[in-house]
């Protein structure tokens, strides 16, 4: 049984169709890469298995249970954690208060066995962002808030992670460190990590298969070598029979 | 267990509270006058600790407060010499956490300025229909003859303030307050990291309405009338929101501070010169927003604040 499984998921923006009939599986400790070129429908797919967008038809499974039109909270609680791409921090809160509500309403189950602080501590410590723990939130840059997405999505517990464009606007050096970074978190605590991307370097080193969306369309699917030489991808992207 | 030894180690808190206590000798010391003036006090330092209690916490501002006192009031009133006030006071609280149970589930899927108005509209809504009802069975007003003592109010005022204060308390440093404070900070975000927002709005939203739905029916005792237009009056519900922001509601002392201070401009400027006192009201109003928005608390004590960074 695969962990995740999205089939035939449609969504529609008015007259746009963001999403056509998008089926995909994720399996367990794979990590599963998303490209295709701006309003592809990525964060829109993202959004419909976070539970933010109600699908106009098709089926969100979690471990073959079925999860569609699940509340976002609900869909956390089960083991699914979403970064934004355009970033969403708690502003008034500091780094470390960030993390903390999330530890103490995700999935991880927290029990006071350890304290929320300490907590909290270790997995800054695991994004790098120790050093800048009572910093408040607003006060980032835009690289430490892309790793307070991801260690926020982290500190409530997930099964499985929705990357949005975590390394967007980020420089090469930085976009090595956060290759790093979610490799390293990837290994230790088991995984599935589902990325956008459109850094493809990142893309390629991180995903195990990539999955193409163009205009909310799968048009294909691959080993990132696979997908490098495939026409289709080629045209997506480079526009020489664009529709 | 840990809430409670919480309270027991917050020096503040206890301070605030035993001065709040102390407040029943106002009357042997000071008079009946005093004892009024303490009354009030204490009215309105329970209505906007409650206020704050979702307000505060959530962002979510609601011009409607009113409506909760209001139907509380009713409550009492009408039940008056069927009921014993020990069983209708609490009765109003419950009433008024019913009704904001009920309103909550299509009042709190607005945000922002939808959500300031629609509360007004709503309580508005809620007076105009008491106000139909007891003019069809033909009572414009009632009279309470036989209501308690002003002490024996204000005894009651006192522990309806403390419970107030205390409630605020134990919201703000639970879980259920962190959630709170992420809904506040950013909801669909809460949302995304598990926080239950459907279920603590619609709760911190409940809780919030319990107090004044009691604190109405206590002062329709003091003013030994009850008229539809008087207790379901939306200037109560600007008056709280008002002694909020100027108090600020990121310290429990805050809606105390913003209480006492908007009643000592009222006793130095209301029965002399009315206008005036609206006009610093205002005044005042404009300054706490743009140059203090977390209010006097955070000027007096700005460690303690949540908000002061
Ligand atoms: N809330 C919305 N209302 C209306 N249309 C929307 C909404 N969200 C997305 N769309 C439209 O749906 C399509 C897919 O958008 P989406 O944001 O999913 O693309 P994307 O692949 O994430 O693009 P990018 O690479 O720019 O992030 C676009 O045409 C977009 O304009
Ligand atoms: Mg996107």
């Amino acid at each position: 049984m695969n962990l995740l499984e999205v089939e035939n998921i449609g969504k529609n923006f008015g007259g746009v169709r963001a999403l056509d009939e998008v089926s995909l599986m994720v399996d367990k400790a794979e990590t599963l890469g998303l490209m295709g070129a701006n309003g592809a429908g990525k964060t829109t797919l993202f959004s419909v298995i976070a539970g933010h967008l109600k699908p106009s038809n098709g089926i969100i499974r979690l471990k073959g249970k079925t999860i569609t039109g699940y509340r976002p909270d609900k869909v956390c609680r089960l083991g699914i954690a979403r970064t934004f791409q355009i970033v969403r921090p708690f502003i008034g809160m500091s780094v470390r208060e960030n993390v903390e509500v999330a530890i103490l309403f995700g999935n991880s189950g927290y029990d006071s066995a350890s304290s929320l602080g300490d907590r909290a501590m270790d997995i800054l410590d695991d994004v790098g962002l120790q050093g800048l723990s009572e910093t408040f939130a607003g006060k980032l840059t835009l690289s430490a808030r892309k790793c307070l997405e991801v260690a926020r999505a982290l500190a409530t517990g997930p099964e499985i992670l929705l990357l949005d464009e975590v390394m967007a606007g980020l420089t090469p050096r930085e976009v090595d460190d956060m290759i790093e970074i979610i490799q390293r978190i990837k290994l230790q605590r088991r995984l599935t990590i589902v990325i956008v991307e459109h850094v493809v370097k990142a893309l390629n080193q991180l995903s195990e298969r990539v999955v193409v969306l163009h205009h909310g369309k799968i048009i294909a699917t691959g080993s990132p070598q696979e997908i490098a030489q495939n026409i289709d991808v080629r045209e997506a992207y480079f526009g020489a029979s664009d529709t | 267990m840990t809430a409670l030894n919480g309270i027991l180690k917050d020096r503040v808190l206890l301070i605030f509270l035993t001065s709040l206590v102390l407040t029943v000798f106002v009357p042997d010391l000071f008079g009946s006058y005093w004892a009024i003036v303490a009354l009030n006090l204490m009215m309105w330092v329970s209505l906007t600790q409650s206020w704050t209690l979702f307000s505060g916490m959530t962002g979510y501002i609601s011009l409607g407060h009113v409506v909760f006192y209001g139907i509380g009031a009713y409550v009492v009133a009408s039940t008056f010499k069927v009921l014993p006030l020990w069983v209708s006071i609490p009765l109003g609280g419950v009433v008024a956490g019913v009704l904001a149970l009920l309103v909550a589930i299509p009042v709190l899927r607005v945000r922002g300025p939808y959500f300031v108005i629609l509360t007004f509209g709503l309580a508005e809504l809620v007076k105009y229909i008491v106000l139909n009802v007891e003019t069809s069975i033909g009572k414009s007003s009632r009279l309470l003859f036989g209501a308690p003592t002003i002490e024996t109010l204000l005894y009651i005022m006192i522990g309806l303030a403390v419970i107030a204060t205390l409630m605020t308390k134990l919201v703000s440093q639970s879980r259920f307050g962190r959630g709170l404070s992420a809904i506040r900070d950013d909801e669909i975000t809460a949302e995304t990291v598990g926080v239950p927002v459907v279920k603590y709005k619609i709760t911190a939203f409940t809780l919030s309405a319990v107090i004044p739905g009691m604190v109405g029916g206590v002062i329709a005792l003091k003013s030994t009338y009850f008229e539809v237009l008087q207790v379901f009056n939306p200037v109560i519900s600007f008056t709280v929101v008002t002694m909020a922001i100027i108090g600020g509601s990121g310290d429990v002392r805050g809606p105390f501070m913003g209480a006492a201070f908007l009643l000592l401009l009222s006793e130095l400027f209301w029965a002399t010169i009315p206008q005036i006192y609206m006009i610093l009201v205002g005044l005042f109003l404009i300054v706490f927003v743009v140059f203090a928005p977390n209010g006097i608390a955070a000027i007096l004590w700005p460690a303690r604040s949540r908000d002061s960074q």
